[in-house]
């Protein structure tokens, strides 16, 4: 199955702005069943490629003459290969162990409530075995648990935060599943990325976000809790981090320009 | 409790020394100085105490006009005030500079390999001689670090290492400093102010000049530019003129002749950080900061900080501009990294340790905890990310509740703490209220790595005023010395 993705961010500010920089994420970071055809990322001023402690492609670009518009795009098509695994696991040994990934940080930070949310799943986690199927009741839970709801929740809500109220988007769920699995003791990290309407139900309309938990002889697989499906090869991830904000397919920082409008529009088509 | 019995670093009395001889402890007892001390003696016998004191005055009158302040965090009015300067040097011999500065430097090699190897492949964690998790879930280690090649390998340029001592021959190192460690200007100072008060003194000592710090520092800052095809741009990043050691940054760019700035007057563009002048934008090389890593990059870290510059992070691992001390250092210099550091010079360097470790103990093992709540009125018990003698118990000198208050935080949260004897720190003596009396000192000395490592003889001889004190950190009451390295 191939994928046409075609993803554009637009800042339009009120006033000329004299200097902004950027940092995006933009690059795909294919699972073991995957392929990329084509890519291009698309960024205005002057700017770099680096790679970050991850192993996330960033690129860091910036504007010194006035300007009142910017525009991001990243472009492409990549492919999900038959008879690959059918969930997205990556494999490949990584600079950091998943160790590193059991870090209480930032947006998907534990606490009290969210180890009382799954106290009762503290026995289970030992067993490494029994991993996946604890990941899977960990999923329906918060399936159960948590209402889709745009709106619900800010860009900077916590794990506890989206846990009591009770409702959010990909994101909130994603850094509910990360809080949870890292209580339980299992390695666990934020994905972002994108991925076809078709695929799933709640798709973030400014891309998408999900977790990844890693299990032994397996690997980092993808649990999309707002969907409540494990991520499958339709799913491109651009970056990983400890929450949202390490991951975060575009940030930025500007000097004047007022008020700024941000659009971001994601598009994955099936192509063949 | 019986008196303790403390090394006097210029009677020679008390502490217990394994190789003093039977002639010089008669000596001693006899109520002759130790052999460095012998002139210092014999100057305080014959300068009535009138003169000390309007020594003390003239002094104090120089560090005003020089400016030199420090505002304590947390002070009640939050003013700043001079960090009092004793007028009675503290001296050592060659001999046991020597011995120090191999020590130094052996153990700052060995903490400049652990910080490159921590954050690349981490072989110590392989070999079985520290748990990775040490490093991956320590609250300092920065994830986007991870495989930042430096130049020269170095990450700790600037090594501040705490040493006490308790006798004759024992040196310990309490402490090491490898973030943004601060005191130098004060070493600086101290010699300058007691060179100007008491000229003679110096004309009959010999005394190994440490006047080349700067040099030394901004040769070290220039030697470690990515960018070797240029002639490099250095300058200091200071978080401006509320931090406590403004006054330090605002000396040390004075001294090197470079640009002290702060985050609002840097930019980056194309991943190459950039300082506004009157003339446009320069190109900066290196950036000595002394801004803590939480604030040095809104994009990279805390969103909120207005300190740092937006895409340093990302200049940093573009090769584009090197930053010192390096991203993550506190990886190194956690009280619970500290137990590993012998380790690491054997591991790194093949060798053995020259400076030992005071004996420690770890609260979150079991076994440790139980002789540490048995034991809270001996000990001293340490936070583990703490710094400048804040969170600490010193058992010996607290009171009833102040030692149950600690056996609480213990039970809570062991893993915060370690906890080690009450050392004996040796004395020295001080101008107090009334006249000369012993005090308890310790030693920063600064070690600068760069093509190479180097020690300035010395370092920052810190004091506790206060009688029978063992906490010698200036924002509690502690004060400095001058330092003497005697020459040949």
């Amino acid at each position: 199955m191939r994928f046409d993705v075609q993803h554009v961010t637009r800042f339009r500010f009120e006033e000329a702005c004299g200097y902004s920089i950027h940092q995006c994420r933009l690059r795909p970071r294919l699972g073991e069943s995957q392929r990329l055809l084509s890519w291009e990322v698309r960024t205005p001023g002057r700017g770099r490629d680096w790679t970050d402690g991850y192993g996330n492609h960033v690129r860091t670009f910036s504007l010194t003459e006035p300007h009142r518009e910017i525009e991001l795009v990243a472009r492409g098509v990549f492919e999900w290969i038959e008879g690959g695994q059918d969930y997205l696991v990556f494999a490949a040994p990584e600079a950091l162990p998943p160790g590193y990934w059991l870090r209480n940080h930032g947006l998907a930070r534990h606490e009290a409530s969210i180890q009382t949310f799954v106290a009762d799943l503290a026995d289970r986690a030992g067993d490494e075995k029994e991993r996946v199927p604890l990941l899977h009741v960990l999923m329906r839970r918060l399936v159960e648990g948590l209402e889709y709801r745009v709106g619900a929740t800010t860009v900077d809500a916590t794990a506890a935060e989206a846990l009591a109220s009770g409702a959010g988007v990909c994101q909130d769920f994603a850094h509910l599943f990360v809080a949870c699995s890292r209580v339980l003791g299992v390695p666990a990290r934020y994905a972002s990325g994108c991925l076809s309407q078709k695929g799933a139900t709640h798709v973030g309309r400014v891309g998408h976000a999900w977790a990844e938990a890693f299990v032994p002889d397996l690997g980092w697989i993808g649990f999309d809790p707002a969907n409540g499906i494990c991520a499958t090869g339709e799913y491109l991830k651009l970056g990983i981090g400890l929450d949202y904000a390490e991951a975060a397919p575009v940030t930025g920082r500007r000097i004047g320009g007022g008020q700024a409008a941000m659009e971001v529009d994601v598009q994955v088509r099936q192509v063949g | 409790m019986a008196q303790r019995q403390f090394f006097d670093e210029m009677s020679g009395l008390g502490g217990q020394s394994q190789t003093q001889g039977q002639g010089q402890r008669q000596a001693q007892q006899q109520g002759q100085a130790r052999p460095p001390y012998r002139r210092i003696a014999e100057w305080l016998r014959q300068t009535p105490e009138e003169q000390l004191a309007n020594k003390r005055r003239e002094a104090e009158a120089l560090y005003r006009r020089h400016g030199i302040t420090f505002g304590a965090y947390g002070s009640a009015d939050g003013h700043e005030t001079t960090i009092p300067f004793d007028l009675i040097p503290r001296v050592l011999t060659q001999e046991e500079w020597r011995f120090l500065e191999r020590g130094l430097i052996q153990r700052t090699r060995a903490l400049n390999a652990f910080l490159n190897d921590a954050y690349h492949q981490r072989d110590i964690c392989r070999a079985g001689k520290m748990p990775e998790n040490q490093i991956l879930l320590n609250e300092q280690f920065v994830g986007l670090a991870q495989g930042l090649t430096l130049p020269g390998d170095v990450h700790a340029h600037i090594a501040g290492i705490d040493l006490v001592r308790v006798s004759a021959d024992e040196f310990y190192v309490l402490e090491d400093n490898v973030r943004t460690p601060s005191g130098v200007s004060y070493m600086l100072e101290n010699r300058e102010v007691m060179m100007r008060l008491f000229p003679d003194l110096f004309q009959r000592h010999s005394v190994l000049p440490v006047g080349r710090y700067t040099e030394e520092l901004l040769n070290m800052l220039r030697a470690v530019s990515f960018n070797g095809d240029r002639e490099p741009t250095v300058i200091l990043l200071t978080p401006g003129q509320y931090n406590s050691a403004y006054f330090e940054h605002a000396f040390l760019a004075d001294e090197m002749g470079i640009e002290l700035v702060e985050g609002s007057d840097l930019f980056v563009d194309d991943c190459r950080v950039y300082m506004r002048t009157t003339r446009g934008p320069k190109r900066v090389d290196v950036i000595y900061r002394r801004v803590d890593d939480a604030y040095l990059d809104p994009l990279a870290f805390n969103p909120e900080s207005l300190l740092g510059v937006a895409g340093l992070v990302a200049a940093v691992r573009a090769g584009q501009v090197n930053v010192v001390n390096a991203l993550g250092n506190g990886i190194a210099d956690d009280k619970s990294t500290y137990l590993y550091v012998p380790d690491m010079v054997r591991f790194y360097l093949g060798e053995e340790p020259i400076l030992k470790n005071v004996p420690t103990w770890r609260c979150d093992k079991s076994d440790d905890l139980k002789y540490v709540l048995e034991h809270l009125g001996e000990l001293v018990v340490k936070e583990i990310h703490g710094s400048g003698g804040k969170g600490m118990l010193v058992g010996p000198t607290s009171t009833k509740a102040e030692i149950e208050e600690f056996r609480g935080l213990l039970r809570d949260r062991p893993a915060n703490y370690i906890a080690q004897p009450t050392l004996a720190l040796s004395t020295c003596p001080t101008l107090v209220e009334r006249g000369v009396a012993p005090r308890h000192v310790d030693l920063r000395p600064f070690v600068l790595s760069g093509k190479e490592t180097v020690v300035m003889p010395g370092g920052l001889t810190r004091v506790a005023l206060k009688d029978g004190s063992l906490v010698v950190n200036s924002s509690q009451g502690g004060g400095t010395k001058d330092t003497w390295v005697l020459g040949a």
